[in-house]
C-alpha cells in the first residue's frame, strides 16, 4: 500500500489559535485521517476538536481485533460524544464542547468513513469529485449545525464504505475551505496533484474579510491500494457451559474463580493464565456483547505495572481474553485476617492514585475500586498491589447510573452525577479507610438504596496509631460534598507524598472539641480562669 | 414530583377509575372474611371450613391474575376490566338471589370472587401505562391504596349483616360494584402504548432466576400475611374472645388500617435505609408480633400484636415493590404477576392454616407459629439475596430500566 498524505491548516487571524484540528497516522496496511472543527471560536470548542482528533486516532489504533472498522469508528464517536457532552455539562453547565467530525480509515483496499456536522469528505476519481459525507446543517441557516460531537447525549453519525482503486484521492476539509473553493476547483486542483497547502491558500485568497474562517484540509493520495483486506468481525463463538478440564484453543481449564463460571484459571504448556469469557447473555443480547468487547478493549490497552497484563491471543476461536495469573489474595481476603499497617496503607493510596492516573490518560475511570478488586502481592510487611477487573471501566463522565458497588459510590452518584475523578477519589478513600480499620466509613450500603450520608467516624478514634496527616488525607478523599474532596488524582498523590504539607480536614459540622481539642481545652481553661478571677474580685471588693 | 403533576401528565380520570375499581374489587374479594363469623354461625361450619371459605378467594385470585394479566396485553385493559367486573357482579347477584345454603356454595362463590382479587393485574397496569417512568411509583401507590377496601369491609359488612342479614349484604355490595362499573366504562381510557405480550414462557423463564424465587417468597409472606390476617381476624376475635361480629369487625379494622396505608411508608424506608435492611426489620417484627398475638390472653394485647404484624406486613409490601422494579427492570410486568400470585397463595396459606390449626388442635397457636416460622425463613432468604447483591452492579443491568 502506498498512500501519500499532505495536510495544511490556517487560522482565521495570525496569532489566534485555530479551532480546527486534524491529524493523520498510518501503520501496516492502515491509514487513519481525522479532521474536526470546533463550533465557534471559544476555548471549550477548540479543546473539543483537539480531543476528538487525538482520541479517535488513539482509540482506533488500539481497537479490539474483533471489531470491524465501521463498528469501531461509530462506537468511538459515540463514546467521545457522550464524554464531551457530559464533561461540558459538568464544567460549564451547558453545551459548550461541540465540534464537527470527519474521519476516514483506509484498511487495505477499503475506505471507511464517518462524519458529523459540516466538515466534508470527498473522493476524487478520474477527474471527478464525489462528496461522500452528509452535511448536517439547517436548511435555512446553513451555519447552524444539526449534528455534531458533544451536541446531545446521543448522536447518529453518517457512515460510508467503498472500495478504492489505485490513483484515487481522498480529501477532507473544514467548512472554511469548502465555503470558499468550489467543487470543480477542488477537482481541478486534485487533478494537478496539488497539495493540501495549495488548496487552503486558494480558499484564503477567495475569502473576504467578513467570511474569513479557520481553514484546514487533508489530502490522501492513494497511489496503490493495499492487498490486505480489512479484518472483518470474526465469527467467534460464546460457549454456553464451561467445566473443569475443557480445552479451549489449547488452554485447559483448571478452576473457576469466585463462583463465577466465566473466569477460569487455565494452563497451556505449563504456563498459567486467567481466561475471561464473554457472558452467556451475549449470545443473544448485542448490548452484552458490546459491553464485553469494550471490556476487552479497555483491558488490553491498560498496559502498565498497575494492572495484570491482558491480551487477546492470536487465532482465538471463542470470545474471551487472557490475563496473566498473579497468584495473590485480594485485599478483601487480606482484610478478613487483619487490617493493613499504616505504611502499607500509604503505599496502597499512592498505588491507587497512580493506577487511576494511568487510566485517566486513556480517558478511563475504573468505576469499581474496592478491596475485592485489588490484589496484594508479596509479604505482609512489604505489599505491592495490582488493580484488576476493568469490567466496569468506562470513559470518564460517560456513566451516570449507579453502576459499581453501592458502598463505594460517591454520594452524588446516587443522584445521577456522572463518574469523574472526584467520584473515583471517593472510592479510593473508602478503600483506604477500610484497609486501615476493617470497616466502611458510611456503613454497608445496599444496591437499591438512596442513602443519607452522615460524617464518618474519625480514623484516629478507631485506631490511634494512624497519623493525623493520613487521617486528614483519607477524610478529605471521602468528604460527603464533592467540592470539598480532592479534585484530581494528582492532588491526592501529592498529599500522600508530602505529609508535612497536608492541611487538616474536618467535615463542615465537626465541633471544635474534635477539630482541635487542645485549643478547646485551652480556651476553656482561660474562660474558667477569668471567671474565677472575676468572681474572686467581686467577693473581695464586697468586703 | 408533586401531586399537581398528575393533572398535567397522564390521564387522571383513568387513574381515579382504576383506583375505584381496585378498591371495590378488594372489598368484594375480602367480603367472605368480613362476613365469615356470621356465615359460619348460620351454616354451622367447622373452623377448618371457615378457614377454607375465607382462603379460597385468595387461591383462585392468585391464578386468575396471571390469566387476566395476559388478557390485558391481548384485548386491552379496559375490556378485561369490564369482563372481570361483569363476572364478579354476576357471581354476587347469584349469591344474593339464590343464597348460600351449604359449605360448597361458599367455595364456589370464593372462586368467582378470585376474579375480583385479580383486578390488581388490570387496574395497576392500566393506570401505570398512562404515566412516565418517574411517576410510576406515585401512580402505582395511589392505585394500590385500594387496599383500604378491606378496612371498609371489616367496619361495614358485619354491621349491615346484623341489620339486613348477611345474604342481603351481597345484594348491597352490588350497588358500589355497578356504580363503579358504569363510571369505569364511561371515563377510563386505554393508554396508547405498545406492550410486549406476556406469554407463559416469560413466566417460566423468569423463574430460572434465584432472586425471582425469593421475591415471590417475600411477597408470599408480606402480602399473604397482610391479607390473610385481614380475612381471618374477625373469625379469630369472635371465636377466641367471644366478641360479637360487629365488635370483632371494629377490632379487625383497627388492626389492619395502618397496614393498608403502610405501603408508601415501607417503600420510602426501603429507599432510604435499603430494601433488604428494611425487610429484615419488618419480617422480624412480624414474626415476634405474631407470637405475641398468639400467646396474648387479653383482647387488647392480642389486637396490639396483630396491629404490629399487619403494619409490618403492609410496609414490607411497599419495600418489596421498591426493590422489584429496580431488580427486574425489563421483566417487571411478568414479575409483578408472578409475585402477586405468590402473595395470593400466602393469603390462602395463612387463612386456611389458621382454620385447620383451630379444627385439629383446638387452638390457633400452631397456625400462627407456623406463619411466624415462615417469616424467619424469609429472614434467611434475605441474607442470601444480600450476599449476592454485594457484588458489582453492572452498567448494563442498570441500563435496562
Amino acid at each position: 500500500m502506498k498512500v501519500l498524505t499532505t495536510s495544511h491548516g490556517m487560522a482565521r487571524e495570525e496569532g489566534i489559535p485555530s479551532s480546527d484540528a486534524f491529524a493523520v497516522r498510518s501503520w501496516d496496511q492502515t491509514v487513519i485521517a481525522v479532521l474536526s472543527d470546533g463550533a465557534g471560536s471559544g476555548e471549550p470548542a477548540r479543546e473539543a476538536a483537539q480531543r476528538a482528533v487525538s482520541s479517535l486516532i488513539e482509540h482506533y489504533s488500539a481497537r479490539p481485533r474483533s471489531w470491524s472498522p465501521q463498528q469501531a469508528l461509530t462506537t468511538f464517536a459515540r463514546i467521545l460524544n457522550l464524554a464531551l457532552y457530559q464533561e461540558s455539562q459538568v464544567r460549564y453547565e451547558r453545551t459548550e464542547m461541540v465540534a464537527t467530525l470527519a474521519a476516514v480509515v483506509i484498511e487495505g483496499d477499503t475506505l471507511h468513513g464517518i462524519n458529523l456536522g459540516d466538515s466534508s469528505i470527498c473522493l476524487w476519481r478520474e477527474g471527478k469529485l464525489n462528496t461522500l459525507s452528509t452535511t448536517h446543517v439547517e436548511a435555512e441557516r446553513s451555519h447552524i449545525l444539526t449534528r455534531a460531537l458533544g451536541m446531545s447525549a446521543e448522536i447518529e453519525p453518517s457512515c460510508f464504505t467503498l472500495t478504492l482503486q489505485d490513483g484515487d484521492v481522498a480529501f477532507l476539509c473544514s467548512d472554511g475551505v469548502s465555503n470558499h473553493v468550489s467543487k470543480d476547483e477542488i477537482a481541478m486542483a486534485l487533478s494537478r496533484h496539488s497539495s493540501a497547502r495549495g488548496i487552503v491558500q486558494t480558499a484564503r485568497q477567495n475569502a473576504k474579510d467578513e467570511t474569513l474562517d479557520d481553514m484546514s484540509a487533508l489530502v490522501l493520495d492513494i497511489h496503490q491500494t493495499g492487498t490486505l483486506h480489512a479484518m472483518n468481525a470474526r465469527a467467534l463463538t460464546i460457549p454456553a457451559v464451561l467445566k473443569k478440564g475443557d480445552e479451549i484453543d489449547g488452554y485447559e481449564l483448571m478452576r473457576s474463580f469466585h463462583g463465577t463460571s466465566r473466569v477460569w484459571l487455565a494452563e497451556k504448556d505449563g504456563h498459567r493464565v486467567v481466561m475471561k469469557f464473554a457472558p452467556v447473555e451475549a449470545v443473544d443480547s448485542p448490548q452484552h456483547l458490546e459491553a464485553f468487547t469494550h471490556e476487552t478493549w479497555n483491558a488490553t490497552r491498560a498496559q502498565s505495572s498497575h494492572f495484570v497484563r491482558s491480551y487477546e491471543p492470536p487465532g482465538q476461536t471463542m470470545r474471551y481474553y487472557l490475563m496473566e495469573f498473579a497468584d495473590a489474595p485480594s485485599l478483601a481476603a487480606v482484610l478478613r485476617e487483619r487490617t493493613l499497617s499504616v505504611d502499607s496503607a500509604i503505599a496502597l493510596g499512592k498505588f491507587l492514585a497512580e493506577a487511576a492516573q494511568t487510566l485517566l490518560r486513556l480517558e478511563l475511570a475504573h468505576g469499581d475500586i474496592k478491596p475485592e478488586n485489588i490484589l496484594c502481592i508479596g509479604d505482609y510487611t512489604r505489599l505491592t498491589f495490582k488493580l484488576v477487573d476493568l469490567g466496569s471501566a468506562a470513559a470518564i463522565f460517560s456513566v451516570s447510573s449507579r453502576a459499581g458497588t453501592a458502598s463505594y459510590l460517591a454520594p452524588e452518584r446516587f443522584h445521577s452525577v456522572p463518574i469523574s475523578e472526584r467520584t473515583e477519589i471517593f472510592a479510593i478513600g473508602v478503600t483506604l479507610y477500610q484497609a486501615l480499620t476493617g470497616r466502611l466509613p458510611y456503613g454497608q450500603i445496599e444496591r437499591f438504596q438512596t442513602p443519607v450520608f452522615h460524617p464518618a467516624k474519625r480514623l484516629s478514634k478507631i485506631n490511634p496509631n494512624i497519623p493525623s496527616w493520613l487521617e486528614a488525607v483519607i477524610h478529605r478523599a471521602i468528604a460527603i460534598k464533592p467540592a470539598r474532596r480532592y479534585q484530581h488524582y494528582s492532588e491526592l498523590a501529592h498529599d500522600l507524598n508530602h505529609p508535612e504539607r497536608v492541611q487538616p480536614f474536618y467535615e463542615a459540622d465537626t465541633p471544635l472539641i474534635e477539630r482541635n481539642p487542645v485549643a478547646f481545652y485551652k480556651t476553656g481553661f482561660f474562660v474558667f480562669l477569668l471567671t474565677t478571677i472575676w468572681l474572686a474580685f467581686r467577693l473581695l471588693s464586697q468586703k | 414530583m408533586k401531586l399537581a403533576d398528575l393533572k398535567t401528565s397522564g390521564h387522571w380520570p383513568t387513574l381515579l377509575t382504576s383506583f375505584l375499581y381496585f378498591d371495590v374489587s378488594f372489598m368484594v374479594w375480602t367480603i367472605l372474611g368480613a362476613l365469615g363469623a356470621q356465615i359460619g354461625a348460620s351454616l354451622g361450619l367447622t373452623p377448618q371450613e371457615k378457614g377454607l371459605m375465607v382462603a379460597v378467594p385468595y387461591l383462585s385470585g392468585a391464578f386468575i391474575r396471571i390469566f387476566l394479566g395476559m388478557l390485558v396485553d391481548r384485548i386491552g385493559a379496559k375490556n378485561t376490566g369490564i369482563m372481570a367486573q361483569l363476572t364478579v357482579i354476576a357471581g354476587m347477584t347469584t349469591a344474593w338471589l339464590t343464597g348460600l345454603h351449604q359449605f360448597s356454595h361458599t367455595l364456589m362463590l370464593g372462586v368467582v370472587l378470585g376474579v375480583a382479587g385479580a383486578s390488581f393485574a388490570v387496574a395497576l397496569p392500566q393506570a401505570g401505562r398512562w404515566y412516565p417512568p418517574h411517576m410510576q411509583g406515585l401512580v402505582l401507590g395511589l392505585a394500590g391504596a385500594g387496599n383500604v377496601g378491606v378496612v371498609i369491609d371489616a367496619i361495614l359488612a358485619p354491621r349491615l349483616a346484623v341489620i339486613y342479614g348477611w345474604n342481603t349484604v351481597f345484594g348491597l355490595a352490588l350497588i358500589p360494584l355497578v356504580l363503579v362499573l358504569v363510571i369505569y366504562i364511561v371515563f377510563s381510557k386505554e393508554a396508547q402504548v405498545k406492550v410486549k405480550k406476556k406469554t407463559l414462557k416469560d413466566y417460566v423463564n423468569l423463574l430460572k432466576e434465584k432472586d425471582a424465587h425469593w421475591f415471590c417468597f417475600f411477597y408470599t409472606i408480606s402480602f399473604g400475611g397482610f391479607s390473610g390476617l385481614a380475612a381471618s381476624l374477625i373469625i379469630y376475635f369472635t371465636s377466641e374472645f367471644h366478641l360479637m361480629p360487629v365488635e370483632a369487625g371494629t377490632w379487625a379494622a383497627v388492626c389492619t388500617l395502618v397496614g393498608a396505608l403502610g405501603r408508601p411508608v415501607g417503600g420510602a424506608l426501603a429507599d432510604r435505609l435499603g430494601g433488604i435492611r428494611a425487610l429484615h426489620v419488618f419480617f422480624l417484627v412480624a414474626a415476634l408480633a405474631l407470637v405475641l398475638a398468639a400467646c396474648a390472653g387479653t383482647i387488647g394485647l392480642c389486637a396490639f400484636g396483630f396491629f404490629l404484624a399487619s403494619c409490618a406486613f403492609g410496609m414490607a409490601n411497599g419495600s418489596v415493590f421498591q426493590l422489584l422494579p429496580q431488580r427486574f427492570a425489563r421483566d417487571i410486568g411478568v414479575m409483578t404477576g408472578l409475585v402477586g400470585c405468590g402473595g395470593g397463595l400466602g393469603g390462602f396459606m395463612l387463612a386456611s392454616s389458621l382454620g385447620y390449626s383451630k379444627g385439629l388442635t383446638g387452638s390457633y397457636l400452631a397456625g400462627l407459629l407456623a406463619f411466624s416460622t415462615l417469616c424467619i425463613l424469609a429472614l434467611i432468604g434475605l441474607n442470601f439475596v444480600k450476599l449476592r447483591w454485594r457484588t458489582t452492579w453492572g452498567a448494563l443491568a442498570e441500563a435496562r430500566i
